[in-house]
C-alpha cells in the first residue's frame, strides 16, 4: 500500500510538469493549428541551460527566468522565421518542425557534448506517513502549478479574449482590429518557453543529454491528444492521469514500456478519437 | 520520359554498372552499394509522401522492419533463400494494414500516427531479446543476424551486391516514373490533390490509400531487404526517427513527387557524404538545414507545391 501510495504521489507531482509541457503543445495547437515536435527540443534546451548554471556554481532554480526568456526570443524567431511562411501545408509544417528539433539536438551534441549529464538535487528526500517524499520535485510541481495559474488567469483577461478568439475564428478577430499574426507569435514563444522551464524543473531528476526531449514530447503529445487537441483543460486533467499511468508502467514493467505506452496512446488515439478521450467534437477549419 | 532523358538514364546505370569491372576497391563499391540502397529507400517515401501525399513519418518502419523480418525468419530456421521473398511479403502486409487503419487520417496527423507505430517498432527492437537454438540471446543494441543468399567472404560480393542493388534500382526509378505517368498515377495525384473532387468521378480514396501504403512499403522494404542481405544484420537503427526524417528530407530537396530529383539528390548526397566521411552529427545537421531551407524554398508563402 505504501508502495502505491509512493508512486501515486511521484506520477502526480511529474504530471504537473508534463501538463506544464501539453498546456504549451496544446496552445500552439489551438492558436496557430501547428503540431510542433521541437517543442521537445526546447524541454532539453531548458535542462542544458540548467546543467550549465549548476556547474558554473549557480542554483538550479535561478536559471529558471533565464531558461525562459531564451526560449521564449527563440520560440518567437521560430514562428516568424521558420513555420509562418510555411504554416498552410500542415504537413510540411510539422516536417519543418522535426527538422529544427533534430537541428537542435546536434547543436546540443557539438555543444554540450554526446555524454550523459546529471546535476545533484538540492532538496532533500523526506519521510512523510511512511513514503518518502522528494522535496525537489514538490518545488518544481509547485512552481508548474502557479505557472499553470498564471496562464489560466491570463487566459481570462483582455489579453486572453484576444488570444482565445484568434484560436476561436483568425478572421474574425484579425476584422476587430487583433494582430492575429502577433498573437500566434508570442503564444508559439511563449509556449517553448514553458517547455524550457519544465526542463529547467526536471532536470535534477533526469539524465541530460541531446534527444532527451523526445520522451517529454512524446508524453506532451499523448496528454493532448487524450485531453483533446486544442483543449487546454484537457490537457492538464490528461497530464495528470497520463502522469500516474507513465509512473505506474514504469514501475511495474519498465521506463521503456511506459515510453511505448505514450505511443501507443497517440497512435490509437488518433485512430479512434481525433477529439480526444475527454474532448468534445467541435467545428475545425 | 523524353528520348533525352531515357538516354541520360541508360547512360547513367551503364556507367554505374561498369564500374567492378574498372575497380575492385571495396570502399568505392561498399559506397556505391549504400547509395543504391538508400535511394531505393527515398524513392519509397517519394511515392508515397511525395506523389501520393500521404505524409508518412515512420517510413524507417519499411526499411527497418524488412530487416527485422529477415532477421526473425533466420531465427525461425528458414531456408535463405526463401528470407527475402518472405520479408518483402511481410512488410507489404503490414504497408497495407497500416493504409486501411489510418485511411481517415491526412496530413499532420498521418505524420505522427505513422511516426508513433515505427518509434513503437524502434523501441520494441531496444528492448527486446530474443533466445536461439543454441542458448545465445541476441537482439536489442546488438540487432538481429540475417542469413545472407551471398557469400561476404566471396571477392565478388560486393560487385555481386552492387550490381544487384543497380539492378533494383533502375528497376525501381523506371517503375515509379512508369505509374507516375499512366492512368493510375494521374488518379493518385488527383486523391493527392482533392480527394472529395476525385470521388465525386467515381475514385475510391480507400482502396488507393491501401495500395500507395503497400507499394510505397514495398520499395522501402526491398531497400531494407538488400540492405539486411548486404550488412547480414539487421539493427535497430534502421528503424530510427532520424532514418525516416532523411527519406522526407531528401525527397522534399529533390521535389516531392518527381521520383527523378529525389533519387538523383540521394545518390550524389550518399555517395559524397560517404566519400568526405562526414560524421553522422554533422550530416543530421546539413539534412534538417536542407529540410528548412527545402520547406520554405518551395511551400513558402504564396507557393504551391
Amino acid at each position: 500500500m505504501e508502495q502505491e501510495l509512493q508512486l501515486a504521489l511521484s506520477g502526480l507531482l511529474a504530471g504537473f510538469t508534463y501538463a506544464l509541457v501539453a498546456v504549451g503543445l496544446t496552445l500552439v495547437f489551438g492558436i496557430t493549428r501547428v503540431v510542433n515536435l521541437s517543442h521537445g527540443a526546447f524541454f532539453a534546451l531548458g535542462a542544458f541551460v540548467t546543467c550549465s548554471v549548476v556547474q558554473w556554481g549557480g542554483r538550479g532554480f535561478l536559471a529558471l527566468p533565464l531558461v525562459f526568456v531564451l526560449s521564449l526570443l527563440l520560440g518567437m524567431g521560430l514562428e516568424r522565421w521558420v513555420i509562418r511562411p510555411v504554416r498552410r501545408h500542415h504537413a510540411v509544417v510539422a516536417i519543418v518542425t522535426l527538422a529544427v528539433a533534430i537541428f537542435m539536438e546536434q547543436i546540443f551534441q557539438l555543444v554540450w557534448g554526446p555524454d550523459y549529464q546529471s546535476i545533484p538535487r538540492e532538496l532533500p528526500l523526506v519521510g512523510f506517513m511512511g513514503t518518502l517524499v522528494d522535496l525537489q520535485q514538490i518545488a518544481a510541481a509547485l512552481v508548474a502549478v502557479v505557472l499553470l495559474l498564471v496562464l489560466f488567469g491570463l487566459l481570462r483577461t483582455r489579453i486572453g479574449m484576444a488570444v482565445r478568439l484568434v484560436a476561436q475564428d483568425p478572421e474574425g478577430a484579425a476584422l476587430v482590429g487583433i494582430d492575429v499574426p502577433r498573437v500566434q507569435t508570442v503564444v508559439f514563444g511563449v509556449a517553448c518557453g514553458l517547455a524550457a522551464v519544465a526542463g529547467n524543473l526536471t532536470a535534477f531528476a533526469h539524465s541530460i543529454y541531446p534527444a532527451m526531449g523526445r520522451v517529454p514530447l512524446v508524453m506532451a503529445l499523448a496528454v493532448v491528444i487524450f485531453g483533446g487537441l486544442g483543449n487546454v483543460h484537457g490537457a492538464l486533467v490528461a497530464g495528470l492521469i497520463l502522469g500516474l499511468v507513465a509512473s505506474g508502467v514504469s514501475f511495474y514493467v519498465s521506463p521503456e514500456w511506459s515510453y511505448i505506452t505514450m505511443l501507443l496512446v497517440i497512435a490509437v488515439g488518433l485512430l479512434t478519437r481525433p477529439s480526444g478521450l475527454l474532448g468534445r467534437v467541435g467545428r475545425r477549419d | 520520359m523524353n528520348r533525352a532523358a531515357v538516354l541520360a538514364f541508360v547512360l547513367v546505370v551503364s556507367l554505374l554498372a561498369v564500374v567492378p569491372w574498372l575497380t575492385t576497391d571495396r570502399f568505392l563499391l561498399n559506397l556505391l552499394i549504400l547509395a543504391n540502397i538508400y535511394t531505393i529507400y527515398v524513392l519509397g517515401w517519394d511515392f508515397l509522401g511525395g506523389l501520393a501525399g500521404h505524409s508518412n513519418g515512420g517510413h524507417a518502419l519499411s526499411f527497418g522492419g524488412a530487416a527485422y523480418l529477415s532477421g526473425l525468419l533466420t531465427l525461425a530456421g528458414c531456408p535463405a533463400w526463401t528470407i527475402p521473398a518472405l520479408s518483402l511479403f511481410g512488410i507489404t502486409l503490414v504497408g497495407a494494414l497500416l493504409g486501411w487503419l489510418f485511411r481517415r487520417l491526412d496530413g499532420a496527423y498521418l505524420l505522427l500516427a505513422t511516426l508513433a507505430v515505427a518509434e513503437v517498432a524502434h523501441e520494441l527492437s531496444l528492448a527486446l531479446g530474443f533466445t536461439t537454438p543454441e542458448g545465445y540471446t541476441i537482439g536489442g543494441e546488438g540487432g538481429l543476424p540475417v542469413a545472407p543468399l551471398l557469400a561476404r567472404e566471396a571477392d565478388w560480393f560486393y560487385g555481386c551486391l552492387f550490381w544487384i542493388s543497380l539492378f533494383f534500382l533502375a528497376l525501381t526509378v523506371l517503375v515509379l516514373y512508369w505509374i507516375r505517368c499512366s492512368l493510375p498515377g494521374l488518379k493518385i495525384k488527383a486523391l493527392a490533390q482533392d480527394a472529395v473532387v476525385a470521388q465525386t468521378v467515381g475514385l475510391n480514396p480507400d482502396r488507393f490509400r491501401v495500395a500507395t501504403f503497400a507499394a510505397g512499403t514495398l520499395v522501402g522494404g526491398l531497400a531494407g531487404v538488400l540492405y539486411a542481405q548486404y550488412m547480414g544484420v539487421a539493427t535497430p537503427s534502421t528503424l530510427s526517427l532520424e532514418f525516416s526524417f532523411v527519406a522526407m528530407t531528401v525527397s522534399i530537396a529533390g521535389g516531392k513527387g518527381t521520383i527523378i530529383g529525389p533519387a538523383v539528390l540521394s545518390y550524389l548526397l550518399n555517395v559524397l557524404l560517404g566519400w568526405l566521411w562526414v560524421a553522422p552529427v554533422v550530416r543530421l545537421l546539413l539534412y534538417s538545414s536542407v529540410a528548412i531551407l527545402a520547406a520554405r524554398w518551395f511551400f513558402g508563402r504564396g507557393r504551391e507545391a
